[in-house]
């Protein structure tokens, strides 16, 4: 008999006679009810069939971990074990109806887990952190992304629509997403260029994570992570004991379908074990045209050789979705919402649309003379008391006034990236994007004190998202505030006022295509490697620390995708092709390469006493960055001698090698003569003649930058009480900057560049007793050289668009959090949270001097001046997320039945901004406050246990009431458009009026629901 | 060489394209200067007013094989004169990002018979855009630039590239002031193979626009054209910026009284007076640095109003 076999047995036998055992004492009525679930004290995994014994008796807990015992008041001892877990023994006092004990056990083995990733514990890791157990995502996601469960923790905004192209994102204590660091196995996973974490390339994700911990502030991590906002660490499934399947099926709302297997071997014979996991989801999307399609796979191969484990791993998801970029204005998406954010009664709505309509009639009267419409708007203003229209304009801002007279709706769900071609809707923007992820594992207890782990791992993305070339814009609408592609088509094809678009420069029959979609390729390589040891010097003492290697390169290009009816499309910005003409899949717009090379080091020393622990950890990093151009015009390099961007297509470089001077030709006007050569009809005694593409050229490059960064930090937590607890932590970091702030689109190197600076401290304290247990933090968080997302782009006096950095913005974050559970009685769990923050920027400038990011000079205004940009941003609050969020929820359960509402409130939500817009008259001014809105989700399930086979039944109703939103904002948005039913019509007022009428908006998906059947054997 | 042949081949077809002699008006001058500080002149060779009605300036944008934006000419063009279309913006625009959209120099902006629409319209070319001058919304009456082409930043002197962007030439179409030579007689009105500036038209340096409202053509060859009538009374607000908040105003038209707002609409000077100068004598508080605008109201009642910056 096989030892797995025979351990089965073993088992079964054994709850056979423990479930027996305790039978007769579940039927004494008066007996208290002791229940609880049984966890791995690391990852929060829950135990199934550990073992809870009283004396003789005892049961084993079920797929989720949990008992129930029932047994008459009085002292009794219990002891909970578990294969390869460490044996607790616990002497409790039983009384009253029913008794709540959860006995989280700790590992024989240290798990990667604790060592490699970092993941907090309660009561010891002096951090504020939420975990997320897979019970809650199973009960709570529904069809969602899986960034959106975050929600439920404090301090964490998670938006499906984000304001970026890659689906959904999420900030922490008021920080974006480039700040918030992503872990999967320990593995950084945000991206090395821009930091960013794309969420769509993680679908599935869910499907296989064991326990997700959002940290908030610095966190836990030994590594050198740009963790400004909080970390959120994702820990995926490991080989449990037995072997398990799973299937389930969801169907939900915009006809969405999704259907996942998964697979865990259980330890099988020589140490061997896997989990395989697969997920394909197909919905179409809320907005106009959403669709999603995205496939998932994982897999992870295990074997435990004595003290060694080995592990390889693959996931990866593959997706295709439509993009919507553009915001709109809030009027366009809903009239009678926009209507309703007057503060004011109707007769001053009223009032102030007179005013709008008679202002905006002369406005648009282009049958006046400049001194005719200067004279109406005076005796209009006259009329209405007003000064100038900068009083109705102020009016409007104070009062959330939006005329919505003659504005074309067109619904929440507009979305301008569409548009009818030949009878069938063709999408503008899609993305596509697949980036699996490989990891080899490899983890040694080398003795009771060392602990070594290594990791290899290796991520490729490969895709990108299409648009149209040249970009969308006014214009290029129908009147349904479509993308007019029948119009693109027919220019590209039977052509305008000059009929077909034929260029004789380029063919005498093929068709040019002026606009055509593109799609632009973000492709990477990237290679890691991340080795940690851990040493316990003593009970109390232990050091841990590593390497973390990293290289990376990403490409970026874009492609002809579609040319919309022609034959060829023109692209001048390869110097290094022969022809300009360009088919679907050649390369066009720009082919350059982000090269990022990432050392680092990490150290841990951390005291464990009997009632207070203490770390100390330093990282640090040095950073190099390089950018190579393959359109730009090639470098020449003789010996240790290089000029650069020389030389085009068909192009010779010559050097007078007696005086030394260098000329560039066309390739057919010069000739190599022995050691010289003659040159446009001159001769050369001695030269050196180097062709395009020949030796001695090479693609323009940047050089390498590098730069250093470090990361301290400190902490300590004391255990007050059996049930109370308290922390603080200290952090600073030096954190170097992002691509695009260092290497500039020129292939040129910034030279004014300096890192962001953070200083950060946080507080808590923990109080955890049956039913009840709460935890409250509060943090403050200085953010010093903010950066810009790229370089200031500005012209100068000679007409020149040019790049400069901006070293000296900053921010101060700083709140508090405090999340509660309690448990009323056996059917009702109290939830919830409430974290209020007080972000604000602390920085202005009022003749900051403008300086070349490539010479360190200033540059020059119109007058020769230095070039100066002033703003004061002090005391604004940082806008893009709700600084303030509250949320309820309250279980009910019966048996295996279970109901959730909650109820989640969003406040203090100020528009994102642009901190250069705040001067003149508008310094310091605010930028326009969203609406505060509430969403109610209502979450149900039902378990059903065959014995064999375990259905889980499970519905989730997001936005049960249907609450119209605005889940994100952008601050006097100069693109926004109003849509007029008069076409000829042009909005009237200030478009940086800091106000409604002046912001676009993405509005929140209405009421949604999702079923799910899974099935466990 | 294939390159150079073409554009040999286009030199030779330009002048054909302007066939038509001192008939129909063409484009005299084009201002592509900082900021929005961008002009189109107009010029009528003929020995007759001409209404301008029927005239649309279309604006092809970035290469694109159509029209992006287009502008309704409105007014009338005296026999030998012109007419000035200006970039019409007045206030700076926030684009986000520390990007602004500035206005357009008032000065320039009084030089104009028309103030352009707001944007998108044919006055924010900037130097990669090709302008067509189409009358009955079916004649093409000029080209400027080659319809369809995008050059790159402009169009340039770099024959063997097609007068594009391509590899390095001199940019001609943008950041320069650009003058009809005074042999031309008509407009282009067949597109070109290849758009080469100095064919027709004369550089000048960025934001020269002394020139406009008179335009020297053979088609007149007694003299340049007759002097503007002047739209607007000449008002100058100066220093601006004022770094001390000084002010001083001139008017070439007896001024009403003299109003200073801020930016949100609170009046913080208010002078009545006669004459044809005013120098600020701060009655009440003095303004500290932001944008204000400044409202002249003439005698006969019409208020000119004026942004006005102390840094």
């Amino acid at each position: 008999m096989r030892p797995v076999m025979f351990e089965r047995h073993v088992r079964m036998a054994l709850l056979a006679v423990l479930v027996l055992g305790v039978l007769p004492a579940w039927s004494q009525p008066g007996n208290t009810r002791v229940f609880g679930t049984v966890t791995d004290q690391i990852s929060g995994e829950a135990l199934m069939q550990a073992v809870v014994l009283n004396g003789t008796q005892g049961v084993t807990t079920d797929l989720d971990g949990k008992y129930e015992l029932r047994l008459p008041a009085g002292s009794y001892t219990l002891k909970v074990s578990y294969v390869g877990y460490e044996p607790l023994t616990k002497t409790v006092q039983v009384q009253g109806t029913q008794m709540r004990l959860d006995f989280a056990l700790s590992s024989l083995v240290l798990g990667e887990a604790e060592v490699v990733a970092d993941v907090a514990i309660e009561r010891e890791t002096p951090v504020a952190f939420s975990n997320i157990t897979p019970l809650k995502i199973q009960e709570e996601l529904g069809s969602q992304p899986i960034p959106m469960i975050l929600n439920t923790t404090p301090g964490v905004y998670a938006t499906q629509a984000g304001s970026d192209d890659s689906g959904p994102s999420i900030s922490i204590r008021g920080f974006k997403q480039r700040n918030v660091s992503v872990l999967v196995d320990g593995i950084p996973v945000n991206d090395m260029e821009s930091g960013g974490v794309f969420w769509n390339n993680w679908f599935g994700l869910d499907l296989v994570t064991q326990t997700m911990q959002v940290q908030r502030g610095l966190g836990a991590s030994k590594l050198a992570l740009p963790a400004i906002g909080g970390t959120v660490n994702i820990i995926t499934q490991g080989i449990e004991s037995a072997r398990r399947t799973s299937v389930k099926q969801e169907v939900g709302s915009f006809g969405m379908t999704r259907t996942s297997i998964g697979h865990t071997s259980g330890r099988l014979p020589g140490g061997w074990g896997y989990t395989v996991s697969g997920s394909f989801q197909n919905r179409q999307g809320w907005f106009e045209q959403d669709y999603n399609r995205s496939w998932f796979y994982y897999g992870k191969v295990q074997r435990i050789l004595g003290d060694h484990t080995l592990s390889l791993s693959a996931t990866g998801a593959p997706t295709e979705n439509a993009v919507r970029s553009y915001q709109q204005r809030i009027a366009t998406h809903d009239l009678d919402y926009a209507r309703s954010l007057f503060r004011g009664d109707d007769a001053a709505y009223e009032r102030m649309r007179g005013y709008s309509q008679a202002y905006d009639q002369i406005f648009n009267d282009g049958s006046l003379t400049q001194a005719q419409e200067a004279d109406a708007i005076q005796d209009l203003n006259e009329q209405y008391g007003y000064n100038s229209v900068a009083d109705f304009e102020q009016e409007m801002s104070e009062t959330d006034f939006i005329d919505t007279t003659g504005v074309v709706a067109y619904g929440t769900a507009y979305n301008v990236h569409w548009g009818m071609l030949n009878g069938q809707p063709l999408v503008e923007r899609i993305n596509q994007y697949h980036k699996p992820l490989f990891s080899l594992r490899h983890n040694w207890r080398v003795n009771d004190r060392w602990y070594l782990s290594n990791m290899l791992y290796a991520s490729y993305g490969y895709g990108g998202g299409t648009r149209l070339d040249n970009s969308l814009g006014a214009g290029d609408y129908t009147p349904d505030g479509q993308v007019d592609f029948e119009k693109f088509y027919a220019t590209n094809t039977v052509g305008g006022l000059f009929g077909p678009p034929i260029d004789p420069t380029y063919s005498d029959s093929l068709l040019k295509s002026s606009r055509i979609l593109r799609k632009s390729f973000n492709n990477h390589q990237w290679f890691g490697i991340l080795s940690t040891f851990r040493y316990e010097h003593s009970e109390a003492w232990s050091f841990s620390g590593g390497v973390d290697f990293r290289t990376y390169r990403g490409e970026h290009y874009a492609e002809v995708y579609d040319l919309l009816g022609g034959d060829y499309f023109v692209d001048a910005f390869n110097k290094n092709a022969a022809s300009k003409m360009r088919q679907t899949g050649d390369k066009i717009g720009f082919h350059n390469d982000a090269l990022v090379r990432w050392g680092g080091f990490f150290g841990l020393a951390e005291y464990k006493g009997l009632l207070y622990n203490w770390f100390f950890n330093v990282s640090g990093v040095y950073q190099g960055y390089k950018s190579i151009d393959f359109f730009a015009p090639l470098d020449v390099v003789i010996g240790t001698e290089r000029w650069r961007e020389q030389l085009s297509y068909g192009e010779a470089f010559v050097r007078n090698d007696i005086t030394g001077e260098t000329q560039v030709v066309q390739n057919d006007e010069v000739q190599v003569q022995g050691e010289g050569a003659v040159v446009e009809g001159e001769t050369l005694e001695q030269a050196t003649v180097i062709r395009h593409g020949e030796s001695g050229t090479e693609n323009n490059n940047s050089g390498w930058k590098w730069l250093p960064g470090f990361t301290l930090k400190t902490g300590g937590n004391y255990n007050l009480t059996e049930y109370t607890n308290a922390f603080v932590n200290l952090g600073y970091l030096s954190r170097t900057p992002v691509f695009r702030n260092v290497v500039d689109f020129s292939n040129e190197l910034a030279s004014n560049i300096v890192n962001e600076v953070i200083l950060s401290t946080e507080v808590g304290y923990s109080y955890s007793r049956y039913p009840f247990s709460a935890n409250v933090n509060a943090y403050y968080t200085d953010w010093n050289n903010r950066p810009l997302q790229s370089l200031l782009r500005f012209e100068t006096v000679e007409g020149d668009l040019v790049f400069a950095n901006i070293n000296s913005m900053s921010a101060r974050h700083m709140g508090w959090e405090v999340d509660g559970a309690w448990e009323l009685n056996r059917s009702f769990t109290l939830e919830g949270y409430i974290s209020l923050g007080d972000w604000r920027w602390t920085s202005s400038e009022d003749s900051l001097v403008l300086l070349d990011d490539r010479t360190g000079q200033p540059y020059l205004d119109q007058l020769g001046q230095p070039a100066m940009v002033t703003y004061d941003a002090t005391g604004v609050r940082v806008g893009d997320a709700p600084q303030h969020q509250y949320s309820l929820s309250l279980k009910y359960s019966y048996k295996d039945f279970y109901i959730r509402p909650r109820y989640t409130l969003f406040d203090r939500y100020f528009a994102d901004f642009d901190p250069f817009s705040l001067n003149g008259a508008n310094a310091g001014r605010q930028s326009w406050q969203l609406p505060t809105y509430g969403i109610l989700d209502i979450h149900a399930g039902y378990n059903v246990d065959f014995g064999e086979t375990n259905w889980d039944i499970r519905l989730s109703l997001f936005n049960v009431l249907n609450t119209i939103y605005i889940n994100n904002a952008q601050n006097n948005d100069a693109f926004g458009q109003y849509y007029f039913t008069d076409s000829d019509r042009r909005y009237a007022f200030a478009t940086n009026n800091f106000d409604a009428a002046s912001s676009s908006v993405y509005m929140g998906p209405g009421f949604q629901s999702n079923f799910s059947l899974r099935v466990r054997f | 060489m294939r390159f150079f042949n073409i554009a040999l081949s286009g030199l030779l077809f330009l002048p054909l394209a302007g066939a038509a002699q001192c008939t129909d008006i063409f484009i005299s001058e084009y201002v592509e200067g900082t900021g929005n500080n961008k002009a189109i002149e107009f010029y009528n060779p003929t020995g007759n007013p001409i209404n301008l009605a029927p005239y649309v300036l279309q604006r092809w944008s970035n290469g694109e094989a159509g029209s992006t934006d287009q502008t309704a000419l409105v007014g009338q063009i005296a026999p030998n004169s012109t007419f000035v279309l200006v970039n019409g913006q007045t206030e700076d625009i926030d684009l986000g990002g520390g990007n602004i959209s500035p206005a357009c120099d008032p000065a320039l902006q009084l030089l104009g018979n028309q103030l352009d629409n707001p944007y998108p319209a044919p006055t924010y070319m900037n130097g990669d855009d090709a302008l067509v001058l189409v009358k009955n919304n079916n004649t093409v009456v000029d080209i400027f630039g080659k319809p369809g082409e995008d050059p790159g930043v402009a169009w340039t002197d770099d024959a063997a590239n097609g007068f594009t962007d391509g590899d390095g030439g001199t940019w001609l179409t943008s950041n320069h002031t650009l003058r009809r030579k005074y042999a031309v007689t008509g407009g282009v009105t067949l597109p070109p193979v290849a758009f080469d500036t100095f064919l027709q038209w004369d550089t000048l340096e960025v934001n020269t626009w002394s020139g406009l409202g008179a335009h020297a053509c053979a088609c007149n060859p007694t003299g340049v054209s007759a002097p503007r009538v002047q739209a607007r009374p000449e008002i100058r607000v100066f220093p601006n910026p004022s770094a001390d908040a000084s002010l001083q105003i001139t008017s070439s038209v007896p001024m009403e009284r003299v109003e200073v707002y801020t930016a949100a609409g609170v009046l913080v000077q208010q002078n009545a007076l006669s004459g044809l100068s005013w120098q600020a004598a701060w009655e009440q508080n003095i303004p500290s640095s932001g944008v204000y605008f400044v409202n002249v109201t003439l005698i006969g009642g019409t208020t000119y109003s004026h942004r006005w910056l102390i840094p």
